[in-house]
């Protein structure tokens, strides 16, 4: 009997150690960069981990042969003549300052949603260090929406151990080939020209 | 007895002699210089940075920064630490003594199981030809090819003798040593649950019979699942062994189908060669199974599969042509030959040989 219950105490400790491996399978404990890069495979670019080095009040240039694949790490599409397609739910960048700034940030974002007579409509989202700082709502034929100037706290700037990632995400996303306006089968968000974090004294 | 006893002394020799095939080529085509540490290469590097170092913290090598050494299985590694620590060599030296040591050990293994199975006389000719099989060239530089073979081995000795739990423990130290030994379980379940109904239906004890098989397939993955752990306590990630592989240029989740087409579509010496070295070790599979070695065959197959889902076939020679199903397939129809065609084959056998040699040395892409 007592041969019977060992066996069970072990058995179940072993399950008991199983369920807790199975946890820790479950639940990675990695930065946000790791898990985009290795888990999720959302990003393209590893960079060490880090985001660039990026000076406050320098300019992204998403345009064609500008700056911005230093700090682009996924979910655009290949820089054109006058900026960058967005072409999946969530964009990434990361950027690395080389201090703490004291002050809150202006992120100003030059760019226009893919929007036509069959797709009037383009919803996103802009987060920072996983705070979603401002909803955009682009609507066909709605004037002065192409320049957004976003208010960041200074908080939220310095919560990611020295980086700074800024997340796009943009939902329901369609392609021109699904609307049939042409054969570009990638599915567009916003058409990015530029994007400039600067330091705004409270 | 006594000609057992010479079989595996003769054995011995020729298997000492295979390897020093290997290390005279070695020397003479290097001059001398920079021997032995030419012969390691590729991920040699990643063994010793283990052994030297320890397992990384974060993402470093490469120009990307985004690969580590977490792939690498912890059981090599600690063995050749331990012969550092005992004798006064350095990390190289050490593998190569252990691994070629070892290969001798394996040798005598592949013989008492294939021995059962296709007579005295065909394992003596089919392992005294495997000795100088061109791939064994793995089995003696500082890879782990050598160690995860003669637990492989050994388990499969101890399964076909129903010592369960000694095929356990091998099997337990297999997981540690490669990422394709946690798939032993596939030969475990092969070939305890036809035991296990065998058993119930002669002593009618189901029920100790079953929690036996389910401590023994339990127990199995508890070395596995601590080098697990270990990742996760050092990354916090305990699968890290596996999302690393995309800084390898493994990313997981493509078809099968899909990446043999576009092996086809853009052919390369290489990829041709990884694909053909595919072939082989799918067919050598199948004709496992036809054979009734079910689990065996499963058990070679399915790593080979895996790496298809990565989309890069990059060491699928290695991986095919040193699987359980190619070793047995070749042991088994090489001990058939005529004397003629063994000795030829024999010939051909140890050309390809010193040439996997050279290509070794100096570092060819198609020895990764």
């Amino acid at each position: 009997m007592n041969y019977n219950l060992k066996y069970y105490y072990a058995l179940f400790l072993l399950l008991f150690w199983h369920l807790y491996i199975l946890l820790c399978y479950a639940s990675p404990s990695v930065s946000d960069m790791y898990y985009q890069y290795y888990i999720n495979g959302s990003i393209q670019k590893w960079n060490r981990g880090v985001g660039s080095k990026y000076l406050f009040g320098d300019l992204i240039d998403f345009r064609k042969g500008g700056n911005s694949s230093l700090y682009v790490l996924g979910g655009f599409s290949g820089q054109e003549k006058k900026g960058t397609w967005t072409c999946s739910e969530y964009i990434y960048i990361y950027l690395r300052p080389n201090t703490e700034t004291k002050y809150d940030i202006n992120l100003y974002m030059s760019a226009v949603p893919f929007l036509n007579e069959k797709h009037q409509n383009q919803y996103i989202e802009v987060i920072v260090n996983e705070v979603i700082v401002k909803k955009i709502n682009y609507t066909l034929g709605e004037i002065g929406q192409n320049i957004q100037v976003i208010r960041v706290n200074n908080d939220i700037i310095n919560s990611n151990k020295g980086n700074i990632v800024v997340k796009i995400r943009a939902k329901g996303l369609v392609s021109p080939w699904e609307l049939g306006l042409s054969d570009d089968t990638r599915k567009l968000g916003v058409y990015v020209e530029s994007i400039m974090l600067k330091e705004v004294e409270k | 007895m006594k000609i057992m006893s010479n079989k595996y002394i003769l054995l011995l020799i020729i298997a000492v002699l295979s390897r020093l095939v290997i290390f005279f080529t070695a020397y003479i085509y290097l001059d001398g210089v920079n021997f032995p540490y030419s012969l390691c290469q590729w991920d040699c590097g990643w063994y010793l940075s283990i052994i030297n170092n320890g397992y990384d913290n974060v993402p470093h090598g490469y120009p990307e920064g985004n690969v580590a050494n977490w792939p690498f299985f912890p059981l090599f590694p600690i063995l050749i630490s331990v012969i550092k620590l005992i004798l006064p060599l350095n990390s190289i030296n050490s593998a190569l003594l252990f691994n070629n040591g070892i290969f001798l050990v394996f040798i005598i293994i592949l013989y008492q199981y294939v021995n059962p199975l296709i007579g005295e006389d065909n394992a003596f000719k089919g392992v005294a030809a495997f000795c100088f099989f061109p791939f064994t060239i793995y089995l003696s530089i500082p890879y782990s090819e050598s160690l995860y073979l003669t637990l492989l081995f050994l388990a499969l000795k101890y399964l076909n003798k129903h010592k369960y739990w000694k095929a356990v423990f091998c099997g337990m130290l297999l997981s540690v040593t490669r990422n394709g030994g946690v798939f032993f379980v596939i030969i475990l379940f092969s070939q305890y649950i036809p035991f296990l109904f065998k058993e119930i239906a002669e002593k009618k004890s189901i029920i100790k019979e079953v929690l036996n098989f389910a401590f023994l397939v339990l127990t199995f993955p508890v070395l596995f699942e601590l080098y697990c752990l270990y990742l996760y306590i050092k990354t916090g990630d305990a699968l890290a062994f596996i999302h690393i592989q995309r800084g390898y240029g493994r990313i997981v989740g493509k078809s099968p189908i899909e990446t043999i087409v576009s092996l086809y579509q853009n052919p390369e010496p290489y990829t041709l060669y990884c694909l053909i070295a595919l072939f082989v070790g799918i067919l050598s599979s199948i004709w496992i199974i036809k054979n009734k070695m079910i689990g065996i065959g499963i058990f070679s197959i399915v790593p080979l599969i895996l790496t298809l889902y990565t989309g890069n076939v990059a060491g699928m020679s290695r991986y095919s042509f040193l699987s359980l199903s190619v070793i047995i397939l070749f042991i088994f129809q090489y001990s058939k030959l005529s004397l003629l065609y063994y000795t030829f084959g024999l010939f051909c056998m140890i050309n390809v040989f010193i040439m996997f040699v050279y290509f070794w040395i100096n570092g060819y892409s198609y020895m990764i």
